[in-house]
């Protein structure tokens, strides 16, 4: 036992309720429990535990089938290679019978005995027919060296066919598992942006590339191996039952044993391992979120309910961990002893009838051999359970996730030849509220008209709802009430793609991928090297590329920021030109940069948003100030609408904004 | 073919090696609570190898029985037997048949005690060091979190513990065994028939020629496939990180296409891996093949000759058998054997890292000593909360002055008990740094800060944590109910159910907390709800509000807000001050924070720009001052003004 930290004991005060007594779990009794701090923070307050070990539970033998059949789905493309696959394990199966049978004829032949059977004396006497050909009264030792060159040549070839076999088998499981990943990959895309805030990267990551990898593993170590073991057993219960039905029964006497063993293992090990998954699961969340939040740790004074709270966990985890062992330390020795009671079975058998005269010591010993082999394959798989386990977790995350839905998708009306052409938006008494929180209306009642080709600008604080404008243009969200046009229709009745390809937008923080600066400006389409140019000229920074080691093929990362963030901004501008879109929405950087660039900016946007419908969401007042049209937006409601000149002669909440922005570049 | 896999998952950093010596007191100091167990469990290990060794003789003896029985002749005990002067006579065939069963019932018997017997203490001292190490770490102090990453020290506590305990455990277990197992078997077959020993041996050596060609090449070939399962990750990361473009910009196909042949070059190393890996398994089959037809050639002739028995070559033929698993064996435990003891080495590393900057580390006990282990003074009686900062140099330790790190220097600021203090000034312009300082998660140098008049330093830290509190810009919460995040300061016996709630109403947080599914049971993180950022930072209020009138002797006297409110909008913000204002009656509060709202009420206002005081008085003085202040009020505060007005306040944060 670890020294136990300790942790002084509290000393209730008696004035207030205790918390126990008005809410189940929040805090469970101290002194009932026990009187030292580690026993007192009973594990059964661990909510997030429970939740997990819930989890655990339900999931399970449902998915299980279905994920056997979607895998089979991925199958069904490869359907040749699957039957090469079969082919070759039952011929590799066929070999791993030949050598114990061989060895069981040298012995025969060489201890002179005869044996019956049409296959049998053949067999002998076409060795010996091979060995006459060397010397005319063929010894018995070159007749068993024949024997055993047969045995050689079977293990030759097994190990021909093996290698083959074990490689087709693992291109099989790759190729399934690369479709698997890129169609999880393209579901992900397809997701809506509130499956995205639910879901953080990292947790998409996992299920994308290491859960998959996970099945790849389920599918090459389990699923081949476990085939060719099936294989291999049903030949030899074959051969073994050709050779001798009696022994063969012998041999089969000790299945019910081992389906016995498996069972009771399976009952052992099948809730120990849960629940060990669920601690460790536990056990790794609290040392994440510890690691993360050590500064709330020793701010509060923690530390040593910290300790005491992962001692529980480890101690927790140790029960759980004994009982899973306990079940693995079972199985080994039980399923030796399956062989072990198989080989005396076919002795005792076979002691008789070789007495008998029925079978020759050569049949007994290749039984021996065979009921020594027999439960092998079992073995293996058993002994891959955890990984099957594991695997087949991974596969339910994989398959829950593929069962998500995005919210937005195509609307069953959506025409798929219609494009946006002009580029006219209107609002239409639009309310909005993020679907997480529905009873907050972020927009409301929003009217706006926006002609094809000319600009509006949202003006207001943070929080206002200029960002929720954006974002329902692009249909990132559907709105609460009213309706949405693009070109005098409604924009559900376009497919997301054609309308999102008409829309380029620009976020406040240009997310640069790792990448050269072509592939930052492409996004992966095939553009002409002259428009990319084009395009770097119109926003002022053809030179500064130009001037750039590798110009265009400059990484992005390489060696910290390449541009700043004014650079950045007008990249993003760069790459909304490329697209050439009907509409134009851009959320202005609030970042400060120096004035030079701030001009730069300004032209810039000047250029890129003439004769494009353009919906600019200002932070700059500087900026916007030709802008045709002007929106004032204040918690979600539009409050102010109009031209610089008019909003200034109303002399309303723009013109006070107008005037604070004044006075302070007065004083910059 | 996980063996050869496991050695390359963790080796990260490299540490001067350690000599195998210490490594072996280490291992010995660790085991020393379960040494009995442990030990107990080796030689049940070597009872059942020494019968899993004889039983194939007893097979033998049956066997030659019967053949004896059948085709005449006469019996003859296997070599070892004779000589040790074995006769055979009294011996019957259900004798042998029971007695091998016997054997191989005896040792299946002893493998669960075995296993039991050393996995356990295997796992024991895995946890010890879990928990030493998690204690180490609770006692780390902020700078060197600053350095460290997260996910390195992740895999310390995971993978590394892992590593250990798998070398405790089937590591030991395999080496020994492998090492009795061919031992043994050696012996009895040299003992049986040398001729037919050397004979069959010799395919066996090419096994381990093999394994270790092979292993090499495998592991090469998977470093390729881990390199680029790391490629493939990073690619989907970024795609979904820059979603919002993708889709934005419709450009999801093309997306795809980059995906598919990042996956495709990774199934083209999978492939290369696996041309590898489906050698491996056959070639191993082969050689025990050659074995065995050289055997049979060898044996059967010795048969037919007269001069092996054929209970000898049976006996023969299992025991090969047995030989096949420690061939592999060998490998398998060097492998697990050096990867625990690189992983013991880089645990230990953590475990001797100073607690405090410039403090040698001490012995590797589970030390969670971190508020008793610093030199302090007495408690006080009573704490006032007044603040004051002398002639404070401060720099972050590990940043120098030729790299451009900042220095902050105040020369004297005074804080009187129960006033307010606010600080503005740009990123990176030292705010939060001082305010880290107060709270005592750097340490600055001894003799700058003081609360009441007394050295920072000389305050113990257990009472300095209950009498000031910090609330960060970006807190952390656990994944735990809402109402045990409120509480997470207040020790278990005095929390209440009011006090939760009284904490949330004042930090504005009670009306979100009740539209939760369970409400104030809700969990909180991935497995339950999400907080948005305007949400946090008043759960971080209110977690700190309940350390108020907790019942605690000592009860919050100084408060530090470290922007605390940034994400919330201008409404929620002023009614959340406001709120505190009442709250905090008599507590002294600093405050930091980017809008002039949030400070203009502090009794007592700083500029700091670059680690320096530029400007200080009042909010009124400062207007007048017409300074950065000044400017920064103007723009601000006109911005603002008109939505003060409206009084609904929007009770989510502005998280859009």
């Amino acid at each position: 036992m670890t020294e136990q930290p300790t942790q002084e004991n509290g000393r209730g005060s008696a004035q207030q309720t205790p918390v126990e007594e008005r809410t189940s779990g929040l805090m469970a009794s101290e002194q009932t429990e026990s009187t030292s701090e580690h026993h007192s923070l009973n594990l059964s307050r661990d909510a997030l535990l429970e939740r997990m070990l819930a989890d655990e539970r339900i999931e399970g033998k449902r998915t299980d089938k279905r994920l056997f059949f979607v895998l089979m789905g991925y199958l069904r493309p490869h359907a040749g290679l699957a039957f090469f696959c079969v082919l070759l394990a039952s011929v590799e199966a066929l070999l791993l019978t030949v050598p114990a049978y061989f060895v069981g004829l040298a012995v025969d032949v060489a201890s002179g005995q005869s044996r019956d059977g049409v296959w049998a004396s053949s067999l002998v006497d076409v060795a010996s027919a091979a060995a006459a050909f060397f010397a005319a009264a063929a010894p018995r030792w070159l007749v068993v060296l024949f024997l055993s060159l047969v045995v050689v040549v079977a293990y030759v070839l097994r190990w021909l066919v093996a290698v083959v076999a074990t490689y087709q088998v693992q291109k099989l499981g790759q190729r399934i598992v690369h479709d698997l990943r890129v169609e999880v990959h393209r579901h992900v895309l397809a997701m809506d942006l509130s499956f995205f805030h639910k879901n953080p990267v990292g947790r998409l990551v996992n299920r994308t590339v290491f859960d998959v990898q996970a099945l790849a593993e389920l599918f090459s170590d389990v699923f081949a191996v476990g085939l060719r073991d099936l294989l291999f057993v049903l030949v030899l219960l074959c051969v073994v039952v050709l050779i001798d039905p009696v022994l063969a029964l012998g041999l089969l006497a000790t299945v019910p044993l081992l389906i016995a063993i498996v069972l009771l293992f399976r009952f052992l090990a099948r809730p120990a391992m849960r629940s060990n998954s669920a601690v460790q699961s536990r056990l790794n969340a609290w040392l994440s979120e510890n690691l993360a939040a050590m500064q709330e740790n020793q701010l509060f004074a923690r530390e040593q309910r910290a300790a005491a709270e992962f001692f529980q966990l480890t101690e927790r985890y140790l029960q759980s961990a004994r009982k899973l062992l306990s079940a693995w330390a079972m199985l080994r020795p039980g399923l030796l002893m399956t062989s072990t009671v198989a080989i005396c079975a076919v002795l005792f058998l076979g002691a008789e009838r070789v007495a008998a005269g029925l079978i020759s010591v050569g049949v007994l010993l290749s039984f021996i051999e065979y009921a020594n082999q027999f439960w092998r394959p079992v073995r293996n798989l058993a002994e891959k359970y955890n990984v099957i386990q594991s695997a087949l977790t991974s596969g339910e995350r994989v398959l829950a996730l593929l069962d998500e839905r995005p919210i937005l998708e195509d609307h069953q009306d959506a025409e798929p030849g219609l494009q946006v052409k002009e580029g006219e938006l209107r609002f239409e008494g639009v309310s909005f509220a993020y679907p997480s929180r529905p009873g907050q209306l972020v927009l409301r009642n929003i009217e706006l008209h926006v002609p094809a080709g000319s600009r509006v600008a949202l003006v207001g604080d943070t929080g206002a709802g200029k960002s929720t404008i954006a974002n329902l243009i692009s249909r990132f969200y559907d709105v609460s009430a009213g309706r949405i046009l693009v070109d005098g229709v409604p924009i559900e009745r376009y497919r997301l793609k054609n309308l999102r390809s008409a829309i380029a937008l620009v976020p406040q923080e240009i997310t640069l991928l790792a990448g050269t600066i072509r592939e930052n400006l492409c996004l992966g389409a095939e553009l002409e090297e002259a428009r990319l140019w084009e395009a770097l000229e119109t926003v002022f920074l053809r030179k500064r590329v130009e001037q750039l080691p590798k110009g265009l093929e400059q990484e992005v990362e390489e060696g910290g920021r390449v541009f700043s963030m004014g650079e950045r901004q007008l990249l993003g501008f760069a790459r909304a030109l490329l697209l050439d879109p009907r509409i134009l929405v851009l959320d202005e950087a609030t970042a400060s940069v120096d004035s030079q660039t701030e001009s730069l900016i300004r032209q810039a946007l000047s250029r890129v948003s003439a004769q494009r419908t353009s919906v600019i969401i200002a932070h700059r007042l500087s900026t916007i100030r030709d802008v045709e049209q002007l929106v004032v937006l204040e918690q979600g409601e539009l409050v102010e609408r109009g031209t610089h000149a008019e909003l200034m002669a109303l002399n309303g909440v723009y013109a006070a904004l107008e005037r604070a922005h004044q006075s302070k570049t007065a004083t910059d | 073919m996980s063996r050869f896999r496991a050695r390359s998952a963790s080796q990260e950093s490299a540490l001067p090696p350690r000599p195998l010596w210490v490594d072996l007191r280490r291992g010995r100091a660790l085991l020393r609570p379960y040494r009995r167990r442990y030990l107990l469990g080796l030689s049940a290990l070597s009872l059942v190898n020494l019968s899993n060794v004889l039983a194939p003789l007893l097979l033998a003896i049956a066997i030659d029985i019967i053949a004896v029985s059948a085709t005449g002749g006469e019996l003859r005990p296997p070599l070892l037997l004779g000589y040790l002067g074995v006769e055979l006579e009294g011996m019957s065939f259900g004798a042998a048949l029971i007695g091998f069963f016997a054997l191989h019932g005896l040792a299946n018997v002893l493998r669960y005690p075995m296993v039991m017997a050393i996995a356990m203490p295997s796992y024991r001292v895995s946890q010890d060091l879990r928990n030493a190490l998690v204690g180490r770490l609770l006692a780390l102090p902020r700078s060197f979190y600053d350095r460290a990453r997260s996910g390195e020290l992740m895999s310390r506590a995971t993978a590394d513990i892992n590593a250990v305990r798998m070398m405790f455990g089937p590591g030991v277990m395999i080496a020994i065994d492998t090492a009795q197992l061919i031992t043994m078997v050696l012996v009895l077959m040299f003992a049986l028939d040398w001729q037919l020993t050397l004979v069959t041996l010799l395919p066996l050596p090419i096994i381990a020629w093999v394994t270790q060609r092979l292993s090499g090449a495998e592991y090469r070939r998977f470093e390729a496939v881990q390199g680029d399962i790391g490629k493939l990750a990073e690619r989907a990361r970024e795609s979904y990180g820059a979603i919002r473009i993708i889709q934005g910009f419709a450009r999801e196909d093309d997306e795809l296409r980059r995906f598919i042949q990042s996956s495709q070059s990774l199934l083209n190393k999978n492939l290369r891996l696996a041309r590898v890996d489906s050698v491996f398994e056959p070639t191993l089959g082969l050689m025990l093949g050659l074995s065995m037809a050289a055997l049979v050639v060898f044996g059967a002739m010795g048969i037919a000759e007269g001069q092996t028995s054929l209970g000898t070559f049976v006996a023969f033929l299992f025991l090969v058998g047995h030989l096949s698993g420690p061939m592999v064996g060998v490998g398998w435990a060097v492998t697990l054997l050096q990867r625990g003891r690189a992983s013991l080495h880089r645990i230990d590393e953590l475990l001797h890292k100073p607690t405090r900057e410039g403090q040698n580390g001490s012995e590797a006990t589970p030390t969670v000593t971190s508020t008793t282990m610093l030199v302090e003074g007495e408690a006080r009686a009573e704490v006032k909360g007044e603040l004051r900062v002398r002639g404070l140099r401060f720099r972050y330790p590990g940043t120098e002055a030729e790299q451009g790190g900042f220095e902050l220097c105040i020369d004297d600021l005074l804080v009187p008990a129960g006033s307010s203090l606010g600080i503005m000034g740009g990123v990176g312009s030292g705010k939060s740094t001082l305010l880290r300082l107060f709270a005592r998660l750097y340490e600055a140098p001894p003799g700058t800060l003081f609360i009441d008049g007394v050295s920072l330093d000389d305050w113990p830290l257990a009472q300095l944590r209950r009498v000031l509190q910090l609330v960060p810009q970006d807190p952390n919460f656990f994944s735990d109910s809402v109402a045990r995040n409120i509480i997470l300061g207040v020790s278990p016996s005095r929390a209440t159910v009011e006090g939760v709630h009284r904490a949330a109403r004042a930090a504005l947080l009670d009306d979100d907390v009740r539209g939760f599914p369970e409400g104030y049971e809700t969990l909180l993180g991935e497995r339950g709800v999400d907080l948005s950022g305007g949400q946090r930072q008043r759960l971080a209020v209110a977690r700190v509000l309940a350390l108020l009138r907790s019942g605690e002797a000592e009860t919050l006297r100084v408060l530090l807000l470290d922007d605390a409110s940034s994400a919330l909008d201008g409404v929620t913000e002023d009614a959340l001050l406001r709120s505190l204002e009442t709250e905090l009656r008599g507590c002294t509060r600093v405050i930091v924070s980017h809008r002039v709202k949030a400070v203009a009420n502090c009794a007592q206002l700083i500029v700091l720009r670059e680690g320096r005081v530029v400007e200080q008085g009042s909010h009124a003085e400062l207007l007048a001052k017409g300074g950065e202040y000044a400017a920064v009020a103007a723009q601000q505060l006109t911005l603002s003004e008109p939505s003060l007005g409206s009084s609904k306040p929007p009770a989510g944060a502005s998280d859009d």
